[in-house]
């Protein structure tokens, strides 16, 4: 069952709940290490004034990601059930191939050099629980959606938008 | 039934052999392997020498009999001793000749020695294949070697020196190049690299190439450079370069073009039918146009990915190279992005101990190349930009801009990445 992880830029409001529940779940210590999620709240210019923009990104799970052949050691693999970008860091050499391949920044490392990154939760997916940002995301702006649903929602989503245009 | 074979099994023979299942082809699989082993990724030598990677980790696609079971392959171990186009055929040195519907070439590359005195010194080591780490640990694990001479400030030379300085080696590392990482570092980057690699206690000979070995009666051996000094040492580790492997071919059998099987966007070469990939094809560099070998994992994937679609029918395309390194040693990270030879304004945007060095050669408001030292974190970033700019894409991404910005990048560069400056 393919698997999104999503987010809805116009529910984000950058609280960083999110990123705490990711640090905590991953027992990631923020003194000498990197998160898995980051949280964004930017102005993006243009003609017709100033926007502010929130946003919640950790792995974009990229159907074709880059990662997944750039990594020497073959960790990086695509998930044949669920679609997430998954990784055995066992034989990581901590050369960061992975990090030049990814156009997002996403790939960091432990205190033991080995890449780590965000794997949608699998764990507590496998065990019928939502990814931790999911699960404290107050505005409901993440969410984890079956393709099918994702389809749906977007799908709607996007009548919605041209009815607005209209 | 329809026969393929591909000649070479490295990493671009196996994504051709999955690429050509994935796409579709029911025919048989002909692998031709000198090793008759697994595909090796040689950029894991250094870590199978150094211990930090058991042997079998070096063939990160499993086992051969795995591999064979899983895409149906008929495996040929053994050498080849001519590949002729023209009639399709694959001749092994058994003698065995058989012919084919279509083939690939992904005999890869093999470690460069030039022709010179003592060049077979039984003191003499490169570092290429799973063998090289073999014979290379096993002489480390007599726990004898004192010194070594690493010739080739490259990549690969830089992470033996690693490991052999892990090991309490006293190092000297040489090249015919006035600086570290001739290809891809600008000389202020290489200075920087190269006054850390001295305070690490690392000796270095730029400048002066390899003229010959001489081996010496006390044991070990004495590396002479060209201008007329000569280094004595234990050990010497030759990581001159490397050379296509293309002698199975008959001379003029497929165009080549800077010593790489020329090939289109679909990896077909001159000769239809007959395709390429890997160290060993010549795919147009992104930025200049030009064809080039651009010898990478992920490229050879990429190239053999490609090769298997279009063997099987199904339309892939090859975008093309873009010269990029990174390079992981003794605490620092290295990364290079784009053609260094390419001209252009060169710009310091940040020089900071311990934190982030970026350079870059602009020209006319476009990045050409960058240089990052010691972060990163950005390197996929900037890399995606700088593709980006190259497939005329739009603005980037705020977002990404923003994570730079946190990243300590500067605000003239990323004006430059906006566009913003011309």
């Amino acid at each position: 069952m393919k698997l999104y992880l999503d987010l809805d830029m116009e529910k984000c409001s950058a609280c960083g709940a999110c990123a705490v529940a990711c640090m905590d779940q991953n027992d990631i210590d923020p003194d000498r290490e990197l998160p898995f999620r980051n949280v964004f709240c930017v102005d993006r210019r243009d003609s017709a004034g100033v926007e502010s923009v929130c946003a919640s990104l950790s792995c974009m799970h990229c159907a074709d990601a880059p990662c997944v052949p750039a990594c020497p050691s073959a960790c990086l693999a695509k998930d044949a059930e669920t679609g997430f970008t998954l990784y055995d860091n066992q034989n990581c050499i901590g050369c960061h191939s992975c990090a030049m391949a990814c156009p997002f920044g996403v790939p960091s490392f432990n205190s033991q050099g080995k890449m780590e990154k965000c794997d949608g939760c699998s764990v507590r997916l496998a065990h019928g629980m939502e990814p931790a940002c999911v699960r404290v995301c107050p505005t409901g702006a993440l969410r984890v959606y079956t393709e099918e649903a994702y389809r749906a929602v977007h799908g709607s989503r996007s009548i919605l938008r041209v009815l607005q245009l209209l | 039934m329809e026969r393929y074979a591909i000649v070479g099994f490295g990493c671009a023979g196996y994504h051709c052999a999955r690429s050509l299942r994935e796409n579709g082809f029911n025919g048989e699989i002909h692998v031709y392997t000198d090793t008759g082993r697994a595909p090796e990724n040689p950029m894991l030598t250094t870590y199978v020498t150094a211990g930090r990677l058991p042997e079998e980790a070096g063939c990160p696609f499993g086992s051969l009999e795995n591999i064979t079971r899983n895409l149906g392959l008929t495996v040929h171990p053994g050498r080849v001793s001519l590949v002729s186009p023209a009639d399709m055929e694959v001749r092994s040195q058994s003698g065995r000749a058989a012919v084919y519907d279509k083939l690939l070439v992904s005999t890869g590359a093999r470690a460069f020695v030039p022709p010179m005195d003592g060049q077979d010194s039984p003191s003499a080591y490169t570092m290429r294949t799973m063998d090289d780490a073999r014979r290379l640990r096993a002489r480390l694990e007599r726990g004898d070697v004192k010194s070594a001479v690493v010739v080739g400030a490259s990549m690969v030379g830089i992470k033996v020196v690693e490991l052999l300085r892990q090991r309490g080696v006293d190092c000297t590392l040489s090249d015919m190049a006035p600086h570290i990482f001739p290809l891809a570092a600008f000389d202020t980057v290489a200075a920087e690299i190269e006054r850390r690699l001295e305070r690490a206690g690392v000796a270095l000979a730029f400048g002066r190439g390899i003229s010959g070995l001489r081996d010496r009666s006390e044991g070990g051996v004495s590396v002479l450079l060209s201008d007329g000094s000569c280094v004595a040492c234990d050990i010497a580790v030759l990581c001159i370069g490397t050379r296509p492997n293309l002698e199975l071919l008959p001379p003029g059998a497929l165009s080549r073009d800077r010593g790489g099987i020329l090939v289109d966007e679909t990896m077909e070469s001159s000769v239809p039918g007959v395709y390429a990939a890997g160290d060993c094809a010549s795919c147009t560099n992104l930025q200049t146009g030009v064809p080039q070998a651009v010898g990478l994992w992920a490229n050879a994937g990429r190239q053999g990915d490609v090769a298997g679609a279009s063997m099987a029918g199904v339309r892939d395309v090859y975008e093309g190279n873009l010269v990029h390194n990174i390079t992981h040693f003794m605490d620092m990270d290295f990364i290079s992005l784009g053609d260094r030879g390419l001209p252009g304004e060169h710009r310091v945007y940040s020089r900071r101990d311990g934190g982030l060095w970026l350079e870059a050669t602009t020209d006319g408001g476009e990045l050409r190349c960058v240089n990052i030292l010691d972060c990163k974190e950005i390197s996929g970033i900037v890399r995606g930009l700088l593709l980006r700019q190259l497939r005329g894409g739009g603005a980037p991404d705020i977002l990404l801009l923003e994570k730079l910005r946190r990243s300590g990048v500067d605000g003239a560069f990323i004006k430059l990445l906006e566009g913003e400056v011309q």
